[in-house]
This record gives C-alpha cells, structure tokens and sequence, in this order.
C-alpha cells in the first residue's frame, strides 16, 4: 500500500501546477482592481518563461534567473501601462499586442541564444521549501514526495495573505481599490490615478513573469513555445472565478493545478483515456466554471474605463 | 471629401507598419542581426522570382478569411480572438471528410467545403452563445475553445485508422476533393515539353496554386455587401457601436451575437477548408503548437480598420512578409520571429490611437524649430 | 464696465476691512476650440453663502472645477484670503482648505462611509495600517460637531442620495475644507432633503465656512445665498446681493429675456385608453424588486406625468414598458392587448414610440450618420428595404424630409455624422424618429435632460403637438416644473409605487414636494 504516497505525490503536482498560475493570478488581480484589464498576462509568462530559464542557465542560479524573469515582466507590461494609462487605448487590442510582443521576443532571442535552436537549455531548479534538517527527516517515509514542493510555491502561497492584507487593510490598498472602482473620486482627493494605475500594471507584469520563470524553471525545466501554452488565460478565468480577490484567485487556482495534475496522472500511468483529451480538462473546466460563476461575480467598475480628466 | 477621408484613414496605419518595421530593426540591431540586410532579404523573398509572388498569393487566402472573420467580429463589437480554434475545426471536417468520402470531382470538395463551414460556424456561435446568454467575455471562452481545438485535432490526429506512422501524418485527402489548379495537367506529356521551353511557367506551377484566393475573393465582396447594404449588416454595425441603442430600436442583440460569431466561425473555417484541400501535401500533420493562421487574422483586420476590402490588401500585405521572412532565414539567418515583433509593434501602434499624430507633432515642431535656427 | 458695477455693488454691502476668501480675476479657460470662460471674476466673502447662477453650459462648473485643481485656467488669477496662489492639481486646492461636493457624487459605492471619508488621508497606525477604529470614532465626532449624523460603518451603495449628499460634505470637512464649493446640490434630492441641506449650509455658514453653490434654481438661492453672481456664456454679468432682486428679475438676468410660461392646453375629455398597467412588479439586476404593484392608465390625447426623485423606479418602469427588462408579474396593456415579456420589436410594432434618458447611451448611434439614425426604427419596412437590401436613396429622402419638418440644423445634414450636431438638434433627430412612425403611445423619459432653453421649449411644443393629434403620452421627468406644466394628470411614483394620481389643475407644488418624499398618502 503506497496510499499515502500517492496522495503526496498528487498534493505535490496540484502545488506546482498551482503556482505559475497563481503568480499569474494575483498578478491580474492587481491590475483588475486599479481598473486595467489585463489580457496580456500569456504573453508577459512567455517572456517570463524565456528570462527565467536563459538567466538562470547562464548565471547557473535560479534564484537569479527568477528575479530577473520579474523584472522583464515589469519592463515589457510598461508598455501595456503606456498605452492604456497613459493614451487611453483600448485595453483588449494593446493586450493583444503584448501578447504577440512577448512570444516573438522570447522565441527571437531564444534562438539567438541557443544557436538557433527554439527550445532552451536545462536551467537549474529552486530550492526545496523546506529547510534541510526537515527534508532530511522526510527523506525514506511515505511524505518524501512532498520535498519537491520548491519555495517559490511557498512565496506565492505567502503573497497571496501579504496582498490581501494589502489590499484590504492598508491605505495603499484603499486607494487602488477606489481607483478601479471610481477613479475620478480618488482624482478629486489628491491622488494619482495615473500613478496608481501604473504601479499596479507593473506589479502585475513583475508577477506573471514570476509565474512564466517558475514554470520553464521549476516545472519543464528549459523554456520552448509551448511552454506556457495558454496558462496567461487561463489565469485570467481564474482571476474570474475568484471573484477579483487574492484568496478567491488562489482557490481556483488550486482548482485548475489539481485538474491539470490528474490531467498528468491519468495519461501518465495507464492511458486507458486519451492524453489528448484529459489535456483538453483545464479549458474545459474554465468554461463550465465561468458558466457556472461568472453572473454572480462583479468586476470592479472602472475595468477596461480607460480614465481622462475630462469630466465634460 | 471621400479621397480625403481615406487619406485620413491611411495615414495611421502608414505609421503603424513603419513603426512596426523600425521597431524590429532596433530589435534586430541589438541581437546582433543586420536589419538592412535582414529586411532586404525579405524583399527579395517576395518580389525577386515570379514562383515568390504567386506563393505570396496562395498563402494570402487563409490569411484573408481569416482576417474577414475577425473584422466583421469586431464590426458587430466582439472580439473573436478564436480565429484559430475555428480554422482547426474546419481543417479536421475538411481533412475527415477529405479522406473518409468518396464522391465525384468539385461535389467532394463543395460537400467537406459546406460541411466544415457550419462546423466552424458552430465552433464560433458556442462563444456567442454564451456570450449573449451570460454574459461571459467571449475572449476568455474563445481562447479556451482554441486549445480545445487544438486537443481535438491531436486526439483525432492520432486516431489508427487516420495516422500514418512513419511520416507522422495523416493519410492525404483524396484527389477527388482537392483544389490545386494544373493538378493533372502537371503529368502530362505537353506539361514536360513546356517546362523545356519556358522555365517561368514551370516556376509557377511549381507552387500551391489552387483556388483558394477566389474563395478569399468572394468572401471579401459578400462581406463587404453583407455590412454595407443589407439590414442584417446594418444591425451588425448598430450593435458594434452601441449593443444598448441597438435593443433600444428592437434589435435583438443576442441573436445577432451568436449570428455574428457564427458567420466569423464559419470563415475561419473556410480558411481551414481551402488550407488542408489546396496545399501539399494534403495531410494533417503532427501540430506542436497553433499554425498561427487564426491569430494572424486578429491583425489582418486590425491593420485594415475592420473593412473587408482593406482585409484584401493587409492580408496580402503579411502573407508577403510571411513569406519574405523565410528566404531571410536560410539566406540572411535572422529568425522569422522577427516579423512577430513587427506585427506586435505594430497592432500597439493602431491600439495608442493618437500616437502617430504626436509623432507627426513632434516632428512638425522640430522642423520649425531648425527653420527659425536657420534664419 | 460692466466689472466696475460688479465691484460697487459688492462694496456696498461690505465692511472695507474684509478681504475676499476667494478672489477670481479675468479666469479664461479653452477646451479645443470651445472657449469656456471668457474672463469671468468672481469674489467670495469669508463666511458666506455665494451662488453662482447660470444656464446650463455656461461655465459655472467649469470655474469651479478650476479652483479645485481639477483645470488649469488658460489666463487669470486666483487668490485665497487675499494671497494669490496657483492651484495645479486637487491635492493644492486641498491644502488651502478649498472642497468641492460634485454633482455627481465621487463616493465608491462598495466602500463603507468611514472609508469613502478618509480615502486620500487616512488614518494610520504602523506603516500604512489603517486604524479603522480610530477613523470611525474621529468621523463620528466630526458629523455629530456639524450635525451630520451618519453611520460611519454603513456601505454607502445602501444609503439615500441624501445621505450620500451628507458623506460627501463631511468628506470635505475631513480634510479641513474653509471653503466649500457645492455643485446643482439640490438636483437629485427631494425637497424634504433639500430643506435640510439648506438648514446644514446655514449652519456651515455660521461656523463660519465660506459656501459657493452652483445652481440655476432661483427659489432656493433666494432662500439660503447672500450674494449670487450671474455667469452668462462664460462671461459674468453681474454679482448682486440676493435681498436686493426679486425671482423675476434674477432669472431675466439669468436667461437675458424674460421668462413666460406657455398656458396649458386643455384636454378634450376623452374615454379611450391606450396603455394599461395592472399590478405590475419589476425587478432591477441585483434582484431587488424596483416596481412593486404599479397600476397605471393612459388615455389618448392626454399626458400623464410621473413625478418623483430619481431611483424610484421610473427607470425599470420604462425598461418594463420597452420590454428592455423582465416583468415578473401583472400586465402591459396597449389597445387591450398584452406586450409585457415579449420583445422590443413586438413593443414599436404595437405603437409605442420612446424617447430614451440618455441619448447618447440608448438613442443614438454616435458614429452614424443623421439618416442612419433616423432609420434606425424603420429600416426593416418596405421602401426602405426590399428583401434585406436597404435602399440608400430612399432613405435619405427620407430623412431629408424629417430633417425640414423638424427643423434640423444645419440644413442638409442628412449625411453627417450626427456626433457633430449639437445636443438640442441630435434629441430632435430623436423626436423625429420616434414620431414620424405615428405612434399611439409615446414615452418620454426626461426629454429635456440637459437641454437648452430654447431646445426644451422646442421638445415641449412637440409633446403638445402629438397631443393635439390624440395620442397618448407618458412624460417622465425628474424636474417637478416640468410635469407641472406638462401633464393633464400626475402620478407620483415612490419606491416603487404609485402612491397618488392628481389632476394637474387641482394640486401644488408644495403638495407634489410632499407626496414625492412619501408623505401625505391619499
């Protein structure tokens, strides 16, 4: 009987499906709640993807590489932040754009890298989130499996109580939750939408890189096209989902990481179901919860509402 | 008046691609590639060899369906972001129906054409439906519905009765249901003596050539008249605008909603149709990832302001530089991808809609400015 | 010169020491080609109540939202207590104690009041820690000091537009405000919290804050303001101590002619009943019942008003009637036949006709051209299309002709798009669309909703009109003047209700105020 096992090893894959997609997900929802839509995080988890596999297997630290995926998150969403904040565009086209931006830069420079080829070398993996003298104790019982569990999973799942905190308690998180609610009020008090907003995009970025890193790092180890393969949207559906809220974002991120794992369970060991199908799972689990849940979830007001001072 | 507006119109867009292009040679500058080179390349990828244009052509008709599609989307106020999901399904009805049937000549090809139409068409209203019945945002649906596709045609791809296992691809379609022009004249004795004497004509036959750029065409001047002179197309433009003012008149949005996307569905789908029965080697192939015809067309349309003529020419417009691309890869070695960035630049450049006009500020100031040094 | 007397008049009713707590000196102010402000002055004293009178669109709002830092005026200059100061940005206006309560509210509804309060200056405790205890015991404190009473912990989307009226003055006094710049205050209040809002400036007024209040109702500055300064097409005409004018005179000055109301047509007594209402009850989209048993009936050649505050159902009530909305129970009835929950189309087929609130979100199509727009109701019906083509010819002689019989300007505007008439002319494209189909029944949701006088008066001969041709007529509006002066009957709807039906003839204004508060059931 190697039950407990088993349900370890399952606890473990659910855990690090569930990451890059919560990465990405708290990433939207500060957008979405300062009032920028977000449609861009597929192509920023790309560019994630591609920084954090090359740095990491360059420097040969993944911690490094991680960090740096961040902040070509951030560089590259500045632009979605420019046209959206700052010149008013609509937000689904210039989502778009970011979205064709960060793919034909990854793959670009993937093979320029690579010597032409489009799928990256093995980088170096994060750290186990357990100190050593636990995993050491883990190591030969039933739980081993649960070392794997790296401790950017345990970042994201600490982030999401920081941001709630954040959001919710602080008077930082006051002010960008006015801001997507109703911008011109937070306008006619002295604050900055246009600070606001910009802030919050580029958290956003910073995170949905963060998520594209973990998962050419953590989970396939080497960055290729197909890396993140739509994981940006279903993100977005989980951001949906949860209601706009960090804690609400992370249960149905938990939801999709453990669809995807019996995705990888099932095919993986009999394959009595066609991998094909099970792969179709986590879009169709999207669809059917959005179906389920989207009538009842409210968006905050001014999402998509490009703002203009112009009250007229 | 009228020739005034359509410079007006042009202008941006004029912008767009030369932004997109001088954006990519910056990019190309910092990888260390030489843009002048790279992008001249592309020109002879185009224009240097007749085989080159006729291959711009062929390669234009997918992309211009779907483009058509996409734009009339966006005419009616939706995004249909799920070109590519529709393409695959009318690619799979097309490619079953292709190989699985065995009809006469032109009634093979019209019956899978038809059956993969409604298919796609289908595909589509799914998102339109639930879209006009609860309100979910038909992007988030469309792209779930794309790698839904996606799995589809792996799964089905993989099916032992389709797949041939040492070429990793289906069996082909039958010749009955194909559209390749010269098909048969190719084999015959005549065709032989011709390409002794005359080398330009056997350089075009060489290609794809099929007539699926006639589909294109017609579908562009059905759409065209669709939006522009019938009531449905009136609707279709009424609730793109203002869905609110449209109800107000007794429009019914939500059938319009799922009509449109159906109608978008089912061009996609032609796009898939003519794809897999015009071009060799008429085999589903072992996809790793989307072929990108779909998602291309989210920038056909955008590029031509979402009228059918203009998704004529911006299709033409990136088959060219899809197709130039290739030549500068094995000749010059710059990675295709370049013409992603480009096309991302440039769709950033008609999102910001007044960024050309502070360009053209700047630079009118800037010329005044070295006028009044001068003097 | 006309600056000289504005100076005299100001000075005589002063004490020479005073030193204006506002001064605004020759404010211009541009948007594109639209020139706003044309050297307006303003000079408000310290501890009083100052109004600043004027017609829609002349500038009153724009001035203001200048000294809050929300502009920046083109030329001119601005002093606070006598030092000339250069207000960038709210923060600034802010920080010289200047708060302004917009017209329409800057509250985030999910908010609960303590945090609209303190929004933008919280109080904290570590680093950025809001002290939610501390906040609701300091806002307390504060509305009980200036009897403003609220519950700090309520979320303001549950409150009355009154009480919200009342957040948003204590979120001014928060910050410290001296000065407080009220805009059109009483426009969605009911009378009742309009007489309270005047007995709360009173009482600012005599703590001594100084009050500007953007208005064009002349009663009530005749009731509350010291001084009224008249703003007339972004030049100001005149400022005036309010003692010294009477209404007349003040509203002269106002709209520069004088102001003389049309008499009544009187109604031919007539049997037949176009539209029927039974027991109707209707939900808005959170599920909350908006209509709750309303009976109604319309019978031709009348106008039947439906008075009442805004948000008491008349929004639903039209959706309703529209089949824009779901009815769960009772019925519709036109000509004695059924329409509720069928669709809009079944609705314009039966003959009703509907002139929407807000033209620009429900009646137009701004990018169309004027014709496409006329035919927007009709373009499904041969002539002007046969099999689904649609004939272009015919439908601009079509509206050719609408454009001549209305009175559309500029001429020929048949091919333009109508985003480029001006508003009074884009609501008569509307008229004309919704009346050349000859309907029996016409429903008309504020038609006049920020009109022009000229325009208002325009819509008004055109409501008689279909009056005078025997059709029925449901006439919506928020403002009591209108109804008044319109209707044949008014039915008073409030909270979702018809609490009474009165002839026209046999009621008053004071007796309508206090029927549409909900008191005086009958």
């Amino acid at each position: 009987m190697r039950i407990p096992n088993n349900i370890a090893l399952i606890f473990v894959g659910t855990l690090m499906y569930t990451t890059p997609l919560l990465f990405a997900a708290l990433g939207g929802v500060i957008s979405e709640l300062s009032g920028v839509m977000n449609i861009a995080l597929e192509g920023i988890m790309t560019v994630g993807a591609f920084t954090g596999a090359s740095v990491s297997y360059f420097t040969n630290s993944a911690f490094v590489g991680f960090l740096a995926a961040g902040f070509a998150g951030a560089l590259l969403i500045l632009l979605h932040a420019v046209a959206c904040v700052t010149f008013r565009a609509d937000q689904t086209i210039s989502g778009t754009a970011i979205n064709f931006l960060g793919g034909g830069i990854s793959i670009l420079l993937t093979k320029k890298l690579f010597n032409g080829s489009a799928l990256s070398a093995s980088a170096p993996k994060l750290p186990s989130a357990f100190p050593k003298f636990v995993s050491n104790r883990l190591k030969g019982t039933d739980l081993e499996a649960i070392n794997a569990i790296s401790i950017a999973t345990l970042f994201a799942f600490l982030l999401v109580f920081f941001l709630w905190f954040f959001m919710y308690r602080t008077k930082w998180g006051l002010r960008i939750l006015a801001t997507g609610e109703h911008p011109a009020a937070v306008d006619s008090l002295g604050g900055s939408v246009f600070k606001i907003r910009y802030f919050c995009v580029l958290c956003s970025g910073f995170l949905a890189a963060l998520g594209g890193a973990f998962m050419s790092i953590s989970v396939t180890s080497s960055f290729s096209p197909v890396t993140i393969c739509g994981q940006g949207f279903i993100a977005l559906g989980a951001l949906i989902f949860g209601k706009w809220t960090p804690q609400g974002a992370m249960f149905s991120c938990l939801l999709f990481g453990f669809a995807r794992e019996c995705t990888t369970m099932l095919g993986g060991q009999n394959g009595f179901v066609s991998q094909a199908l099970l792969e179709m799972l986590p879009y169709v689990l999207t669809i059917a919860v959005l179906i389920l849940f989207v009538g009842r979830s409210l968006a905050p007001k001014a999402v998509g509402v490009p703002y203009t001072k112009d009250l007229r | 008046m009228n020739k005034f507006n359509l410079k007006k119109k042009l202008v941006p867009f004029f912008f767009a691609l030369l932004g997109g292009f001088f954006v990519g040679g910056l990019c190309l500058i910092c990888c260390g590639y030489d843009p002048i080179n790279s992008y001249l390349a592309m020109l002879e990828g185009i224009f240097a060899k007749p085989k080159y244009m006729v291959q711009v052509i062929v390669k234009s008709a997918p992309l211009i369906l779907t483009g058509l599609s996409v734009a009339l989307a966006f005419k009616s106020g939706l995004f249909n972001i799920g070109a590519e999901g529709q393409y695959m399904v009318g690619l799979l009805v097309a490619a079953l129906m292709g190989i699985k049937l065995s009809l006469p000549p032109v009634i093979h090809f019209l019956a899978l054409f038809i059956a993969a139409v409604i298919a796609a068409g289908v595909w589509g209203a799914v998102a339109g439906f639930l879209k006009a019945k609860f309100g979910i945002n038909e992007v988030v649906i469309s792209i779930m519905l794309n790698w839904i596709a996606f799995y589809l045609h792996k799964y089905i791809f993989a099916q032992p009765w389709l797949l041939v296992r040492n070429l990793d691809a289906s069996l082909p379609i039958r010749e009955t249901a194909r559209i390749s022009i010269f098909q048969k004249f190719k084999e015959t004795a005549q065709w032989k003596g011709m390409i002794a004497k005359n080398p330009l004509f056997s350089d075009i036959f060489k290609t794809d050539l099929n007539i699926g750029i006639f589909v294109a065409l017609l579908a562009v001047i059905l759409i065209h008249y669709f939006l522009n002179k019938t009531t449905r197309g009136f609707e279709f433009k009424t609730m793109g605008i203002n869905h609110e003012t449209a109800s107000f008149v007794g429009m019914n949005v939500k059938r319009n909603t799922v009509l449109s996307m159906f109608i978008a569905g089912a061009i996609s789908g032609a796009a898939g149709a003519i794809q897999i029965t015009g071009v060799s080697p008429y085999r589903m192939t072992n996809l790793a990832g989307f072929e990108g015809y779909g998602n291309e067309g989210i920038y056909i349309a955008l590029v031509a302001n979402c009228s059918p003529i203009g998704c004529l020419f911006s299709g033409l417009f990136f088959s060219a530089i899809k197709c130039g691309s290739s030549l500068m890869q094995i000749k010059v070695g710059t990675p295709r991808e370049i013409i992603k960035i480009i096309t991302g630049v440039i769709i950033f450049f008609i999102a910001v809609p007044f960024l050309h006009k502070l360009i053209l500020n700047y630079l009118q100031k800037k010329k005044e400015n070295k006028l009044e040094n001068t003097k | 010169m006309e600056l000289e007397r504005t100076e005299q008049s100001l000075l005589e009713h002063l004490p020479a020491k005073n030193v204006a707590a506002v001064s605004m000196c020759n404010i211009h102010k541009s948007f594109g080609k639209n020139h706003a402000l044309r050297g307006v002055d303003l000079n408000v004293m310290p501890g009083t109540i100052h109004a600043l009178l004027g017609e829609n669109g002349a500038g009153k709002s724009t001035l203001m939202n200048i000294l809050c830092g929300f502009y920046h005026q083109d030329i001119g200059f601005i002093s606070i207590n006598g030092k000339q100061v250069n207000i960038t940005n709210p923060k600034m206006a802010i920080d010289y104690g200047i708060g302004m309560v917009h017209q329409h509210f800057m509250l985030v509804q999910t908010f609960t009041v303590a945090q609209n309060i303190m929004l933008g200056s919280e109080l904290t405790k570590g680093i950025g820690v809001i002290d939610f205890k501390r906040a609701n015991r300091e806002i307390t404190e504060l509305s009980n000091e200036y009897r403003l009473t609220v519950n700090t912990k309520k979320k303001v989307l549950d409150m009355s537009v009154g009480m919200q009226q009342r957040v948003e003055i204590l979120k001014v006094l928060y910050r410290g405000a001296e000065i407080l710049i009220l805009d059109e205050p009483t426009a969605v209040l009911t009378s009742q919290e309009a007489n309270d809002l005047m007995q709360i400036m009173r009482n600012l007024a005599s703590n001594n804050k100084t009050i500007v209040v953007i208005t064009h109702k002349i009663n009530e500055i005749k009731r509350v303001c010291d001084f009224c300064t008249i703003i007339r097409r972004g030049e100001n005409v005149l400022t005036v101590h309010v003692d010294d004018y009477n209404e007349q005179q003040l509203g002269a000055m106002m709209v520069e002619r004088e102001i003389v109301s049309v008499p009544r047509l009187k109604t031919t007594k007539s049997k037949k009943t176009i539209l029927e209402i039974k027991d109707l009850v209707v939900k808005d989209d959170r599920g909350v019942k908006k209509i709750n048993g309303v009976s109604l009936e319309v019978k031709a050649g009348e106008i039947l008003g439906v008075a009442g505050v805004d948000e008491n159902g008349q929004q639903e009530l039209v959706e309703a009637i529209t089949c824009l909305r779901k009815v769960e129970s009772g019925t519709i009835k036109i000509h004695g036949k059924e329409i509720q929950n069928t669709t809009t189309k079944n609705v314009i087929c039966s003959g009703i006709s509907a002139i929407p609130e807000d033209r620009h979100r429900s009646g137009l199509v701004m990018k169309f051209s004027v014709a496409e727009n006329m035919i927007l109701k009709r373009y499904k019906e041969k002539p002007f299309s046969r099999c689904g083509r649609m004939n272009k010819i015919l439908i601009k002689q079509f509206a050719d002709d609408l454009i001549e019989k209305f009175d559309i300007r500029p001429p020929n505007c048949a091919e333009i798009p109508i985003k480029k008439l001006s508003g009074g002319n884009q609501q008569k494209v509307i008229i004309a669309r919704e009346v050349s189909n000859n309907p029996d029944l016409l429903v008309a949701m504020q038609p006049t909703r920020g009109l022009d006088i000229g325009a208002i008066e325009y819509v008004h001969q055109k409501l008689w009109e279909q009056k005078k041709k025997e059709k029925a007529i449901l006439l919506i509006s928020l403002e009591l003047n209108e109804i008044m002066e319109m209707s044949d009957r008014i039915a008073v709807i409030y909270n979702g209700e018809i609490i009474a039906v009165v002839e026209a003839d046999a009621t008053s204004e004071e007796e309508m105020g206090a029927l549409m508060v909900g008191g005086g059931k009958k």
